[in-house]
């Protein structure tokens, strides 16, 4: 007597024989496979699910004023050697601006005693700093300052909170280095430290580093020095870049998630291998 | 809304490396040599772009070297397979070796049961002798 | 009447782990049910050349560059001229392959389907889509399975994965599980079988490759924790890995050496007799796809303690495994309480694991279920299936612009290659290797 007997449904289960072919497939995973991948390749982008566009040209003016105030590095570089301006003066007001700015958020002194070992560490190991690479040739430093300033912009974290590394500090300090061997007075290579260090490790902790106004000042000291120094057409090219950078790539950023990267990034978190918990 | 987006920027971060130096050599190996342009507006913003990137003959050399590189690496892996990593005939490993675990029995039948149509849970070898016997013999195994 | 079947992989032995045994006992059914199997890998040392197992499995030792952990170098065509030459000699109607991480496998695919043999694919682990490894070994493994023809995977959640990964039907893919010899791990012989007293102490035993993503992390915080608070566990690891000297410097900073006993890495044989000493088998891993080593630990009458990753909970029925919810120190401790719990008040009673694990997984049920898909190759089969035009069809809609114009001439350029092959070492002057005489034996008895 055949034909009444009802089959059981399928089970994930391996170790029993179930009445199904081993072909069988689970259709309520079928299901969840095709919405997911309809909605990822062909449906317009919810509104809900996308990062919104101001919180991602938040984030991309930090990474912008953070490039930026790299290249002020090469600017303050290119005055003491090749202009030759006494950086003395401004080191101090800058020192003052910045202590300034830490008593008035903080309400106390920044941590002197530890600023104070770091300052004569610096100033013991200028003498050393400017005598290290004398002898290599200039080409080769401009060479190794370029690599390790591409670096740098590599190894940049867009969200300082979820840094895990010090890589991107270690690199600064490299590309600082390997320029100062180029000055020719230990007050120089002091001041020249002390200014890189201050403008790109110390002011970003003091001021709120993303706001429109502070790349608004970067970036008319940067290019008013590209245009004095380097000629028009040098500035026009890294206008249009910026620009690009600005205001273009939000927009490509938030079509790019939608459209590419919808499918896989959510199905993928069951088959990884889990993080442990270590509580 | 504070979420940490540092993982999907780093990704898009990468496919726009990827489709920049795609664009970048596309452009690089199309830009006209500086004799073409003489007395135009734009002279001196194609000098400037001319000065910063490298030499045009660099595309030609960079596709060229990728190309045969990999057509050397295919010929010089056959041949260094052929030649070097294989032992020549006469030589002991191609029958026996240091990790090889050798299923011998004296007695001929036993043998025969026990390991030459039969599993076994260990992973063993037969001796080579004894294999050639039951390939290429008499077809006496009774 | 039998086909001929080549298995492929890079990992056979004298390396030993999960796809090496799932292969050798594969085959060694396979030979007893009629068909005619060879194995081909790559050179291990001076292990060159030809050897035959026991029950006459015949194992190609292919002597090839190895790139890193004993996966080749890979080169999309450079394996074609000794693949062609070994699958002509030993006559193959059917490659069957193993492993994403081996590249001889994939590449075998690919000339077998060149040559118009039948290919089957056996996947073993689990994939995500985060790292660049990953997303690599994906694309490789989606451009090689394009023309194939039945796929296996071990797990229900590993044919969840590979529909994801490789866009292939989901009426190919089949599911067989592996399985374990159930002679090799008998518990030991108890004289007074059922009682455990509740004075006697308790051991916990793992044993595995100790890198990170099988939970290491976990273990060595949860070792001090149960520690303190049963005074009568003993511990037993076995294994070695990058994470060995971790698990030594926590015994020694909480001076468990008497309550802890670190072995090393062990051969296989030894793996029972470690299991017999355990009443309990901990395996806190991030990720599994089967866990081989869950069932035998269960044949060998152990409770097990696992986390819930992966393919897990399709494995064990409930009364033989205590799950720990979370891939958490705090989760894994509670489910171990609760496994020693279970055990001192006699709840329940191990000593019919064996039996009941003997019946739901052994070998011969493997072979036979994978006879079912190579027979149903070719009931399905049609002349297309291996024509050149139609398989390079199939990789031009494949996806995108520039990866299947990629395909594209990868597969074009095999095919010339096989045609300049056929005319450089023309078939008629391969000779054809002589079969193992199963029908003298099976006839004489």
């Amino acid at each position: 007597m055949m034909g009444e007997h009802k089959k059981e449904p399928w089970k994930r289960i391996l170790w029993i024989r179930q009445d199904y072919p081993d072909n069988y497939t689970d259709p309520e995973f079928i299901r969840h496979a095709q919405r997911l991948r309809y909605k990822g390749k062909y449906a317009w982008p919810s509104p809900t699910s996308a990062t919104p566009v101001v919180q991602v040209r938040t984030d991309l003016v930090l990474f912008y004023n953070k490039l930026l105030s790299t290249s002020l590095v090469f600017i303050a570089f290119n005055f003491i050697y090749h202009y030759k301006v006494d950086p003395l003066p401004y080191t101090i007001a800058l020192t003052v601006f910045i202590l300034y700015l830490s008593w008035k958020s903080t309400r106390r002194w920044v941590d002197l005693r530890s600023s104070l070992v770091i300052t004569f560490a610096m100033l013991t190991l200028s003498p050393v700093l400017k005598s290290l690479s004398k002898t290599t040739a200039s080409n080769s430093i401009w060479t190794l300052a370029f690599w390790l300033t591409l670096a740098y912009v590599g190894s940049m974290s867009p969200n300082s909170a979820s840094q895990t590394s010090n890589l991107s500090t270690n690199l600064l300090l490299a590309i600082v280095t390997v320029l100062a061997s180029r000055l020719n007075s230990s007050t120089q290579v002091f001041c020249f430290l002390f200014i890189c260090i201050q403008l790109n490790l110390i002011l970003p902790k003091l001021v709120v580093f993303n706001t429109r106004l502070y790349a608004l000042v970067l970036s008319t000291i940067v290019f008013t020095y590209v245009i004095l120094a380097l000629g028009l057409s040098y500035a026009v090219v890294a206008w249009c870049l910026s620009s690009f950078y600005i205001f273009v790539l939000p927009q490509w950023f938030v079509y790019w998630q939608t459209n590419y990267r919808g499918y896989e990034a959510s199905l993928s978190r069951v088959w990884e291998s889990q993080r442990p918990i270590l509580d | 809304m504070n979420e940490d987006y540092s993982k999907e920027y780093e990704w898009f971060a990468y496919y726009i490396t990827a489709t920049s130096i795609l664009i970048f050599t596309i452009i690089w190996s199309l830009l006209p040599e500086q004799s073409e342009f003489n007395g135009t507006i734009h002279v001196r913003l194609f000098q400037a772009l001319l000065d910063i990137l490298p030499q045009r003959k660099w595309v030609i050399y960079l596709q060229c070297l990728i190309l045969m590189g990999m057509l050397y690496t295919y010929l010089a892996l056959i041949t260094y397979n052929e030649d070097v990593l294989m032992p020549p005939l006469d030589n002991l490993n191609t029958v026996t070796d240091s990790q090889s675990r050798l299923a011998v029995v004296e007695e001929k039948q036993k043998f025969l049961n026990n390991f030459t149509f039969k599993e076994t849970s260990a992973l063993l070898d037969l001796p080579i002798m004894d294999v050639c016997e039951i390939l290429h013999g008499d077809n006496q195994l009774k | 009447m039998g086909c001929n079947v080549a298995m492929v992989c890079d990992f056979f032995y004298p390396q030993l782990g999960g796809v090496e045994f799932h292969i050798f006992h594969l085959a060694q059914n396979l030979l007893q049910l009629g068909h005619s199997v060879v194995v081909i890998t790559h050179a291990y040392g001076d292990r060159i050349g030809i050897r035959y197992l026991s029950s006459g499995l015949k194992v190609y030792h292919v002597p090839h560059l190895i790139l890193h952990r004993g996966t080749t170098f890979p080169t999309l065509h450079g394996t074609f001229p000794i693949m062609r030459n070994i699958f002509i000699r030993e006559q193959i109607d059917i490659v069957h392959s193993h492993g994403t991480a081996s590249t001889f496998a994939l590449e075998a695919i690919f000339h077998a389907n060149t040559m118009g043999l039948r290919t089957v694919f056996t996947d073993h682990s689990l994939y995500g889509f985060s790292n660049i490894g990953a997303i690599l070994l994906n694309k490789l493994l989606k451009f090689s399975l394009t023309n194939i023809d039945r796929i296996i995977c071990v797990s229900n959640i590993c044919k969840d994965n590979m529909i994801v990964r490789t866009d292939v039907d989901p009426a190919k893919i089949s599911v067989i599980p592996n399985a374990v010899v159930s002679e090799d791990f008998k518990p030991l012989e108890k004289t007074n079988q059922n009682v455990l007293k509740p004075s006697k102490s308790i051991t916990l035993v793992v044993i595995s490759r100790l890198y990170p993503n099988k939970g290491v992390d976990l273990l060595i915080r949860l070792v001090p924790k149960i520690c303190s608070m049963h005074s009568d566990v003993k511990f037993i690891i076995a294994g070695d890995g990058p994470k060995y000297v971790e698990l030594q410097q926590m015994i020694e900073s909480q001076r468990l050496q008497n309550r802890v006993n670190l072995m090393g890495s062990v051969p296989h044989e030894k793996v029972r007799d470690i299991m017999c000493q355990g009443d309990i088998y901990l395996h806190p891993s991030l990720t599994e796809a089967f866990g081989t080593v869950l069932v035998e630990a269960a044949s060998c009458g152990l409770l097990i303690v696992s986390t819930t990753v992966g393919g897990i909970p399709e494995v064990l029925p409930e009364h033989m495994i205590v799950y720990a919810n979370e891939t958490s120190v705090s989760s894994l401790a509670a489910a171990t309480n609760e496994g020693i719990r279970q055990l001192r008040e006699n709840k329940i009673d191990t000593s019919s694991f064996h039996q009941e694990v003997s019946q739901m997984y052994n070998w011969m049920d493997v072979a036979k279920r994978t006879i079912r898909v190579y027979e149903n190759i070719y009931q399905d089969a049609t002349p297309y299936d291996k024509n050149w035009l139609a398989m390079v069809k199939r990789f031009y809609a494949r996806d995108g612009v520039w990866a299947n114009h990629l395909y594209l001439l990868s597969a074009i350029a095999e095919y010339i290659l096989y045609i300049v092959l056929e005319w450089l070492y023309p078939r008629s002057e391969i000779d054809l290797a002589p079969k193992w005489p199963y029908d003298l034996y099976t006839s004489g008895m």
